[in-house]
């Protein structure tokens, strides 16, 4: 049995992790890992938190109500609350630039899924068309992996899209909106489905719908987005803390992992890393290392690696990431109807549109609008604001938005790599993303164009001038940097995760995907790393 | 030396904040919500975001000096100020009434109407902006028309703490 070095305890850390304990192998985790503030007042709702609370506005908007969105022709419709900062927090020590490319990257004890709306999704074959194996090589990952973290949803439409041969836990309770949503469906699913190639279903979400692996049930408190006080919705940090009592695994937050030293054929020897105590470098040692630091942050580090040992600039093309717009809409039927913010807030409802190619398949998810922000949204209506809100109170419960995601393709204009900081021994993470896959604004287009008929078709109207497209980066769906190829090629990895160029080194995270279908990523990251675990000789 | 946007008095701030609230849902501000209202002025991006005009200048001048006044200052800035100063800070202490004791329930539907009060509502809206709108442009089109011609472009500043 290896012992193992594994840099990360995001989504992808952990379950490869996990999985390799199971097999018998020695675990360290090495991680930056901010933990996570307890959230307060635990059996509050959403209204009575904003009651309860010594200083709500500080819980709401920060401090200095410095997480306001503010008017500005980019504004999105919210924010991320300032309970989640502890997410998006970075050392002093690592910088990043990408103009153009909004990065979200975390170094939080459970990664950036501690953050998520966790919806999860199975890739279908088309979806894996480019992976070097096909879906029933993951199929039992994904079984392993939703007996793990538990998935409430139902066997619907959108199951011919994301095909899953487990048990999922029973769907969660719908809000008025979604159930309307459903019902219209139903009566005009033939022609949705015929005419507008448009699917509707329920989420796939990692939020239980009954008690399970030591978490409770959502209790419909309407928290979601501030942070889940019953541990409802699945984080990393939940498998984290099944980690700490497996023998075999220790947990060493608070190092930020720089580089790996190698010798010239290829065998990685240590990884150094910084204590943010103190500033000291350290070194560990393994027989085997494991990168799961998230697809930018393990780019990194191979690129600075690399650097490191031999003077070179790399760059690491193929970078992708889902092109992403948010459609916000009315369901007409809903004005007037007053609004229980007592539900569960994220999306409850997943859409689909077939492409004519079918990796170009569109993905989605509505969330309806109850317990979010009032004052982006506001600020956006036509009108001036006291008049904005009296016709927001009456429409509430009929807001929703649609938020799409396009897939992408690896492109070698779309690259990363590394610059020296002057006057440091560091170097900074350069992100470059400018092409868009072909056709892809065309494709935008007719693709807000079916939404929309479908939309009407369901009851519903879109204002055409509120879809707002998000830059590239938004969708925090990293893939592609050192894929996954059939036979060995430079700075790529074999289809078990073993580095081509470093003998003993797995890449087990996004950077490994050869392709990025629209839906979202993350349960394929963690089937795909409990996969590399669990075949791993 | 006449007190500037930029640099509000806490007692400005504190005017502003009243006739605000009564604005934005006709009731008077807490002290709480008072107190965010100034603290988030520490934070407040006009400057960085968009700059400032002397346009920018009058429609807060305006705006503090009463309800019906801030209403048209609103009203002109959704349109030719969307995202100006005024909006601004309308927009800082929406969010901050919008979390605060009491003050949230303004905030969100919680009575049902009928679909017919809500066609009629979303209609006397409609109207009354349009109307207002009218006026609203005879009395601040000119000072920005005229500042636009002969005025500096607006200026992004740095942040200075208010108040
Ligand atoms: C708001 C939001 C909503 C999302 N919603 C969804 C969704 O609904 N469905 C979905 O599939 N995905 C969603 N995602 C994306 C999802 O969160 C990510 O795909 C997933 O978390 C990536 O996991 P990872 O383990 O590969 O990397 P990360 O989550 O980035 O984890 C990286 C880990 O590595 C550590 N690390 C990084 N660099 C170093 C270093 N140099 N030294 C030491 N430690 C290091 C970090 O501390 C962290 O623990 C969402 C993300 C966000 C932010
Ligand atoms: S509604 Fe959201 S915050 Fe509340 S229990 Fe359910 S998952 Fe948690």
């Amino acid at each position: 049995m290896a012992s193992i070095l594994i840099v990360g305890s995001g989504a992808s850390g952990v379950h490869f992790a996990l999985t390799a304990l199971n097999k018998g192998h020695e675990v360290t985790m090495l991680d930056v890992g901010y933990p996570q503030p307890m959230p307060p007042l635990a059996e509050a709702t959403f209204n009575e938190l904003k009651e309860r609370l010594d200083d709500p506005v500080a819980y709401f908007l920060g401090t200095s109500a410095e997480t306001v969105v503010y008017p500005n022709a980019d504004a999105k419709f919210y924010a991320f609350p300032p309970s989640k900062g502890y997410v998006f927090a970075a050392p002093e020590e690592f910088k990043t630039r990408g103009p153009g490319f909004e990065p979200f990257i975390s170094f939080a004890q459970g990664g950036l899924a501690e953050a998520w709306t966790g919806g999860v999704y199975t890739f279908n074959d088309d979806d894996l068309s480019e992976f070097p194996f096909e879906y029933a090589a993951l199929e039992p990952y994904y079984q392993e992996i939703s007996r793990r973290i538990g998935i409430s949803a139902a066997k619907d439409d959108i199951a011919q899209f994301s095909p899953f041969g487990g048990d999922y836990l029973e769907p969660l309770r719908l809000d008025a909106h979604a159930e309307r949503l459903l019902e219209r469906y139903a009566t005009r699913r033939s022609h949705l489905n015929r005419h507008l190639k448009f699917y509707l279903g329920r989420s796939r979400v990692a939020t239980l719908s009954r008690d399970h692996r030591g978490r409770e049930a959502c209790d419909y408190l309407g928290r979601c987005l501030w942070g889940c006080p019953r541990k409802s919705i699945y984080a990393p940090s939940a498998t984290l803390d099944e980690l700490h009592t497996r023998a075999g695994f220790r947990y060493l937050p608070g190092f930020l992992a720089e580089h790996f030293s190698y010798e010239s054929n290829g065998r990685v020897t240590a990884v150094e890393a910084t204590s943010l105590e103190d500033g000291q470098r350290h070194t560990f040692t393994a027989e085997r290392y494991v990168l799961a630091a998230g697809t930018l942050c393990t780019s990194k580090i191979v690129l600075d690696s690399i650097y490191r040992n031999t003077g070179r600039v790399e760059r690491l093309h193929g970078l992708m990431d889902n092109r992403h717009f948010m459609m916000p809409f009315v369901n007409i039927g809903l004005l007037g109807r007053p609004v229980d913010t007592s539900t569960y807030q994220f999306h409850q409802l997943a859409l689909g549109i077939q492409a004519e190619e079918a990796h170009a398949y569109v993905h989605g998810q509505i969330t309806t609008l109850k317990a979010s922000a009032v004052h982006p949204i506001i600020q956006n209506l036509p009108l001036d604001l006291r008049a904005s809100l009296q016709v927001f109170r009456k429409a509430h419960t009929a807001l929703g938005v649609a938020n799409v995601w396009l897939h992408d393709e690896r492109r070698s204009d779309n690259f990363v790599t590394i610059r020296p900081v002057e006057g440091t021994d560091r170097t900074e993470l350069v992100i470059t993303y400018t092409s868009e896959p072909p056709g892809e604004s065309q494709r935008v287009v007719g693709v807000q164009r079916t939404l929309r008929k479908a939309l009407r078709q369901l009851g519903c109207f879109a204002p055409s001038g509120m879809t707002r497209m998000l830059p590239p980066g938004s969708s925090i769906h990293y893939a592609g940097t050192l894929p996954m190829t059939p036979r060995p090629t430079p700075l790529a990895c074999s289809p078990s995760g073993q580095s081509y160029d470093f003998e003993n080194l797995y890449l087990v995270d996004g950077a490994v995907f050869p392709f990025l279908p629209a839906k979202n990523l993350t349960f394929t990251l963690m089937a795909n790393a409990a996969r590399v675990a669990d075949i791993m000789s | 030396m006449a007190e500037s946007l930029l640099v509000a008095s806490a007692e400005s701030l504190r005017r502003e904040a009243e006739v605000f609230t009564r604005y934005l849902v006709a009731r008077s501000p807490s002290d709480y919500v008072a107190a965010k209202y100034r603290d988030g002025h520490r934070v407040i991006p006009y400057r960085r975001l968009t700059g400032t005009l002397p346009i920018d200048e009058l429609l807060v001048r305006v705006a503090r000096r009463g309800v019906a006044l801030a209403w048209l200052a609103d009203t002109y800035g959704r349109i030719f100020r969307h995202d100006g100063p005024l909006r601004q800070k309308l927009v800082l202490l929406t969010a901050i009434l919008e979390s605060s004791p009491s003050f949230h329930e303004n905030m969100t539907g919680s009575r049902s109407t009928s679909r017919v009060r809500v066609y009629l509502t979303l209609l006397g809206m409609g109207l009354g902006f349009v109307v207002r709108l009218a006026v609203a442009m005879l009395v601040f089109g000119p000072v920005q028309l005229v500042g636009a011609l002969t005025g500096p472009k607006p200026r992004a500043e740095s942040e200075r703490p208010d108040g």
